[in-house]
C-alpha cells in the first residue's frame, strides 16, 4: 500500500473494556480487566505494523468502551506507539473517551503527558433515575466532580447527552444541557437507537418519535441560546470548537482504526473493519478490507454529507466524482427545494436546517438504487 | 347378443363405484389409503411414493388435494369385485364439483370421527349424497382414541342423519383396524351400476386435468355404451366433436386400455386442447349416434367471489399473466380478465368458486409462481338495476353513480352452523351484526346445535369464519349453500387519500354497516400508511359525503442518531434497505400505500380483538 503524501489521517483506537455495560449500548466492550494487557499490546502490535506507517496524522481519537478504565501507562503506551509509527502533527486533536466513574487524577495526568487535548465525556441524563434505568455506574454528582476535575486540566470537553431515554423528561433534557454548557465546547446530542439484542431493547421499551423530536427541538433551541451552533445533525459547538476528528468520517477523508471491531478508510476506495471478538484480535491483530463501487462511494458520501450543516460543497464532489452533483440530480434537486427541503447555495446543498431530523426520507431521495 | 347382455350384467354386478365423504379431518385421506392397501392395489411403499406422486399432480393441476380415481379388486365370498373409489373435494366451494362426482358413484362411506360426531360437511355432502340417490355405508371412525364414544356417534347418524348405523364398521383408519369390515360393507351395500351397454354412448365427466402430451383428460364415468380409441365424440353442452385417442383406468396410475364400458369408471383422452371443454357434469356420447338425453344436473360454474389481483411490483404484470394462463390451464373455474386501478396500475379482476378457492389461487401465485402479489377486498356479484335495466358488478369502481342506480340486489346463502350450546348466544349475535335472518334452529343432541341463517355472501367473505372461530372458540362448524339474490340498500364506500378516492380501496356495503367499516378502515390505514413529511388526511366518503376522517401526521424523526466512522457502510445499507422498501410499496399520488394495507382493511375486526 502507498502511504499519500497528501492525505492527513485520523487515528482511531478502540478500547472495548468497561465497568458495566449500558443497557442500551451495542458496541463491543467486556468488563473482563484481565484481558487489558495483552489487548494493548495487540494494539500497539497492529500499529507497529500498519500499512499506513509514516502517514500524516492530525487526529487521534480513542473510544470505548471506556478508555479510562484502562490500566495505568496502557494509554501511554499505545499513544506513545502512534507517535512512533505516524507523523503525528503537532497541533494535532488528541480526543480520549472517559466516563464520569473513572476520571481520575492519575488518569487525567497520564492524559496531559501523552499529549491528549481533549475529553469526550458521556453524561447523557442529569436524572439519576434515568440513569440508573439505563444502567450506567455513574451519577449526575459524579459527572459535576469529573468534569470539574477535567475542565482545570483541559479547554477542550465534550459531552453526550441522549434523548428519548425511559422516566427522561424535558426539564432532564434542559438541565443536562445548561450543566453541560458550564463546562463543555463540544455536545453531542444523540436520539437514543435501541439496537436488537441489548437489555433495553429485550425491556420492550420504545421511544415515541413525536417524543423524541420534541426533545431534540427543545435542546437545539436551548443550545442555540447558549452559543452552540448545530454543525451536524447530533453535534453542537461553541465557537468553532468542532470534532476535527468526527468530521472526517461526515467529509469522507480517510482514517485509520485500531482494535476490536474499529472500522478504517483510505478517502478512496477501500474500507477497513475488525472483527468484534476480542480474544480473536489479541490472536490476530489484522483489519480485513473492502473495496467500496461507485455506487457505494456516491451513497455514503451523500448519506454523510448532508448530515452535516455545511452540505454537499459542489466542488468537493466534482473533485472526487469529476461530475457536477447538481446536474446529475437537476430533476430532483428542483422538486426537493420547491418542497422546502434542500437548500441550494454558495455551492453547497444543504439539507433544510428544521428538516434535519427527518433527513432519511430527505437523503434516499438523491441516494442511487 | 343376449349373452353379451348378460354378460355386461353380470360384469356390471361385481362393480362398485363409491366416493367417501367426510368433515374435513375426519379421516378420509387415511382411509383411502388403507383401503388401496388392503385391497393390494398398493404395497405400504407404493403407497407412500403415490400419495407423493399424486400430490405433484395435483399440484400441477387442480384446486385441492384429491386423489385420481382408484381402482381396486377384492375378492368377497368367492367372487372378485372392482371397486372404483372417486374422491371428492371436501369443501363448500366446490360443491358443484363434489355433486357432480358423487353423481358418477352408487355409493358413499360416510366417515364420522367417533369422537367428533357429526359436523357441517358431513351433513352437507350427506344430503348431497341422498341427491344423487346414494346409498351410504357409515363408518365410524378414530376408534383407537381415548375420546371415543362409537355408540353415541351411531346414535347420532340415525337422529340426525336418518340412517341406520347399527352395523356401520367400526375403525381405525390410522392404525388398521377393521379395515375389512369397510370393503365387505361395500361390496354388500353398494347397489352396483345398471348401465347398458347397447345403447349409445352416454359418459359423465366429473373431473379433468390438464396433461402436457395428452391435452386436457377426462375423467369418466360410462353410464351407457363403451368408448374405445377412435371413436368419434361429442361434447354434449357445446357440440364440439373429438376423436378419442386413448382410454384408461387409475390403478392408481393411468394405465391404458381397450374399452370402457358401462359402469365404469376411467379416463378418455381426445386431444382436447382445454380443460374449459370438459366442465364436470357435461356429457359425452357419439356424434354420429347420440344418446338421447345427457346426464342430469350439468351447469356451467360461475365465480361467485371476486377480488383484484396486481403484481406488488407494477413491472410482474406480465409475470402474474402468464401465470394465471397457466393456471387456468387447470383450473377452468378460475376467470380473470384486465382491469386497472388508478391506486395499482395493471392488475386483473379475478373470480372464484368461494374464499377457499381465491385463497388457493393466491397461494399458488405466491409459491408456485414466486410472485409477490396485493390483492383487494374480496366482493360479490352484485345485481344493479338502472333505467337500462340489470348489470353484474364485481368490481365496486364500476358501480355506476348512486342517483342512476334504482336498487340493487345481493347474493344470499344458507348457512348452517354446527355448535356446542353454550355459543349459541354469541353466534346468533355474530349472525345478525352480519345482516343474517334466522331460519331455524334444531338440537342435535344434548351436546350440539344446528342453527341455520339466511346470509348476505358479502358478509361470509368479509370476516364471519373468522368471527365465528373466534366466538365459539373453534367448536363450530359452517357450510353454506347459495340461495339466490335478494334487495339491499348497498352502498359504495370510498377512501380518499390526501383527497384522491384510492379506488382499490372501495367497497361496497350495507348502508347501516358504512359509517362503522368507514370509520374502521380509516383508522386501520392510519396505522398501516407510513408517514411522510407532510400530513396526509384519509377520508372516508359515501358518494362523496365524507363519513369518517383521519389524519396522519407529518413524519417528525426519522433519521439515523449516530453516525461515525464505525458502521458507515452498515447505515447505507440500512438507508438503501429503507428506500427499497418503499419502492416496493404503491405510489398513490405522494403517498405511499405498503402492499398489507390493502389486506389489513380486510381484516378490522380480528385486529379489534
Amino acid at each position: 500500500m502507498t502511504i499519500d503524501t497528501e492525505k492527513s489521517y485520523g487515528v482511531y483506537v478502540h478500547i472495548p473494556f468497561c465497568k458495566a455495560k449500558c443497557k442500551y449500548c451495542a458496541f463491543v466492550s467486556t468488563p473482563d480487566f484481565s484481558l487489558q494487557k495483552t489487548y494493548v499490546d495487540a494494539i500497539i502490535k497492529e500499529i507497529n505494523d500498519s500499512p499506513f506507517k509514516d502517514g500524516y496524522v492530525d487526529t487521534v481519537y480513542i473510544g470505548g468502551g471506556t478508555p479510562s478504565c484502562l490500566f495505568c501507562g496502557g494509554l501511554a503506551d499505545i499513544m506513545s506507539a502512534v507517535r512512533n509509527n505516524f507523523r503525528v502533527s503537532d497541533s494535532a486533536e488528541i480526543t480520549v473517551e472517559c466516563n464520569p466513574e473513572s476520571v481520575s487524577t492519575d488518569f487525567i495526568a497520564e492524559c496531559k503527558d501523552c499529549g491528549v487535548n481533549r475529553i469526550s465525556m458521556g453524561l447523557q441524563s442529569s436524572c439519576d433515575n434515568v440513569l440508573r434505568a439505563i444502567g450506567r455506574v455513574h451519577t449526575y454528582a459524579d459527572y459535576i466532580k469529573a468534569v470539574e476535575l477535567l475542565s482545570r486540566s483541559f479547554d477542550s470537553i465534550s459531552s453526550d447527552i441522549i434523548l428519548g431515554l425511559p422516566e427522561q423528561t424535558s426539564d432532564d433534557v434542559i438541565n443536562s444541557i445548561t450543566t453541560v454548557a458550564q463546562y463543555c465546547s463540544h455536545v453531542s446530542v444523540y436520539a437514543l437507537t435501541v439496537e436488537d439484542g441489548t437489555p433495553l431493547y429485550n425491556s420492550g421499551y420504545i421511544p415515541s418519535d413525536d417524543g423524541v423530536a420534541d426533545l431534540y427541538d427543545l435542546a437545539y433551541d436551548k443550545l442555540s441560546e447558549l452559543g452552540f451552533a448545530r454543525y451536524e445533525v447530533s453535534n453542537f459547538a461553541l465557537n468553532g470548537r468542532e470534532s476535527k476528528h468526527n468530521k472526517k468520517y461526515w467529509e469522507c477523508m480517510p482514517y485509520i482504526g485500531f482494535g476490536v471491531a474499529a472500522h478504517g478508510y483510505d478517502g478512496a476506495r477501500t474500507r477497513f473493519l475488525h472483527g468484534d471478538d476480542i480474544t480473536k484480535y489479541i490472536a490476530c491483530p489484522n483489519a480485513e478490507s473492502y473495496a467500496l463501487t461507485d455506487k457505494d462511494l456516491y451513497n455514503e458520501y451523500v448519506m454523510l454529507r448532508l448530515r452535516t450543516e455545511k452540505g454537499i460543497v459542489t466542488d468537493d464532489f466534482r473533485k472526487r466524482f469529476g461530475y457536477d452533483f447538481n446536474v446529475r440530480n437537476a430533476e430532483a434537486l428542483s422538486m426537493l427545494k420547491s418542497e422546502k427541503l434542500l437548500i441550494c447555495t454558495d455551492g453547497a446543498i444543504r439539507i433544510t436546517p428544521d428538516k434535519m431530523f427527518v433527513m432519511n426520507s430527505i437523503i434516499e431521495q438523491l441516494m442511487l438504487d | 347378443m343376449l349373452c353379451d347382455i348378460i354378460q355386461c350384467m353380470d360384469r356390471q354386478k361385481l362393480i362398485r363405484n363409491f366416493c367417501i365423504i367426510a368433515h374435513i379431518d375426519h379421516g378420509k385421506s387415511t382411509l383411502a389409503d388403507r383401503l388401496m392397501e388392503a385391497t393390494a392395489t398398493l404395497t405400504k411403499r407404493e403407497l407412500s411414493d403415490q400419495m407423493l406422486d399424486s400430490m405433484d399432480i395435483e399440484r400441477e393441476r387442480g384446486i385441492t388435494i384429491k386423489l385420481t380415481p382408484v381402482r381396486m379388486f377384492y375378492e368377497y365370498e368367492g367372487q372378485r369385485y372392482t371397486f372404483n373409489l372417486i374422491d371428492t373435494p371436501g369443501h363448500v366451494d366446490f360443491t358443484y364439483e363434489v355433486s357432480r362426482s358423487l353423481a358418477a358413484c352408487e355409493g358413499a362411506v360416510l366417515v364420522v370421527d367417533s369422537a367428533q360426531g357429526v359436523e357441517a360437511q358431513t351433513l352437507a355432502n350427506v344430503y348431497l349424497a341422498l341427491d344423487n340417490n346414494l346409498e351410504i355405508v357409515p363408518v365410524i371412525n378414530k376408534i383407537d382414541l381415548p375420546a371415543a364414544r362409537p355408540d353415541e356417534v351411531k346414535q347420532e347418524i340415525e337422529d340426525i342423519i336418518g340412517l341406520p348405523a347399527d352395523e356401520a364398521p367400526c375403525i381405525s383408519a390410522k392404525e388398521g383396524i377393521n379395515i375389512d369390515d369397510v370393503l365387505r360393507a361395500i361390496a354388500k351395500n353398494v347397489p352396483p351400476p345398471q348401465g347398458d351397454i347397447d345403447k349409445p354412448l352416454k359418459a359423465l365427466i366429473f373431473d379433468s386435468y390438464y396433461d402436457n402430451y395428452k391435452g386436457a383428460v377426462c375423467l369418466v364415468r360410462i353410464v351407457d355404451g363403451s368408448a374405445k380409441a377412435g371413436d368419434r365424440i361429442t361434447m354434449m353442452s357445446n357440440g364440439k366433436v373429438y376423436d378419442v385417442t386413448e382410454v384408461g383406468v387409475f390403478q392408481p396410475k393411468p394405465v391404458p386400455i381397450d374399452r370402457l364400458s358401462a359402469g365404469d369408471v376411467g379416463y378418455l383422452c381426445a386431444s382436447i386442447k382445454s380443460i374449459a371443454d370438459t366442465a364436470p357434469g357435461d356429457t359425452i356420447t357419439y356424434a354420429n349416434n347420440p344418446t338421447a338425453e345427457p346426464c342430469p344436473g350439468y351447469k356451467k360454474v360461475k365465480p361467485v367471489v371476486y377480488s383484484g389481483i396486481y403484481p406488488a411490483d407494477g413491472s410482474k404484470y406480465e409475470d402474474l399473466k402468464d401465470a394465471l394462463e397457466r393456471l387456468k390451464l387447470n383450473d377452468a373455474s378460475l376467470f380473470y380478465e384486465p382491469e386497472t386501478s388508478s391506486a395499482l396500475g395493471f392488475g386483473f379482476r379475478c373470480g372464484f368458486l368461494g374464499l377457499l378457492h381465491m385463497e388457493i389461487i393466491e397461494e399458488r401465485l405466491e409459491r408456485e409462481f414466486d410472485l409477490d402479489i396485493i390483492t383487494t377486498a374480496p366482493g360479490v356479484v352484485y345485481k344493479v338495476y338502472t333505467a337500462n335495466g340489470m348489470t353484474e358488478v364485481t368490481n365496486p369502481s364500476n358501480l355506476p353513480p348512486a342517483g342512476e342506480i334504482d336498487y340493487m340486489e345481493e347474493p344470499v346463502v344458507t348457512a348452517s352452523i354446527y355448535t356446542p350450546p353454550e355459543y349459541i348466544g354469541p353466534i346468533m349475535e355474530l349472525c345478525q351484526d352480519k345482516r343474517g335472518e334466522y331460519l331455524n334452529m334444531t338440537y342435535i343432541e344434548k351436546t350440539r346445535v344446528l342453527i341455520t341463517y339466511t346470509m348476505p355472501l358479502n358478509e361470509i367473505v368479509y370476516d364471519f369464519f373468522d368471527g365465528l372461530k373466534s366466538r365459539s372458540r373453534g367448536y363450530a362448524s359452517f357450510d353454506y349453500e347459495q340461495a339466490g339474490y335478494r334487495k339491499s340498500d348497498l352502498v359504495k364506500l370510498d377512501i380518499m387519500l390526501n383527497g384522491d378516492i384510492c379506488d382499490a380501496l372501495s367497497i361496497i356495503v350495507h348502508r347501516d354497516k358504512a359509517y362503522a367499516r368507514g370509520r374502521a378502515m380509516a383508522e386501520k390505514l392510519k396505522d398501516v400508511i407510513p408517514r411522510k413529511l407532510f400530513e396526509i388526511p384519509i377520508q372516508a366518503a359515501i358518494g362523496g359525503k365524507v363519513i369518517a376522517r383521519e389524519t396522519i401526521k407529518a413524519l417528525r424523526k426519522d433519521v439515523l442518531a449516530k453516525c461515525y466512522g464505525g458502521d458507515v457502510t452498515r447505515k447505507k445499507k440500512l438507508l438503501e434497505k429503507q428506500k427499497e422498501g418503499k419502492k416496493r410499496m404503491r405510489q398513490f399520488g405522494t403517498v405511499e400505500i405498503p402492499s398489507e394495507a390493502f389486506m389489513s382493511v380486510l381484516k378490522l375486526d380480528n385486529d379489534k380483538k
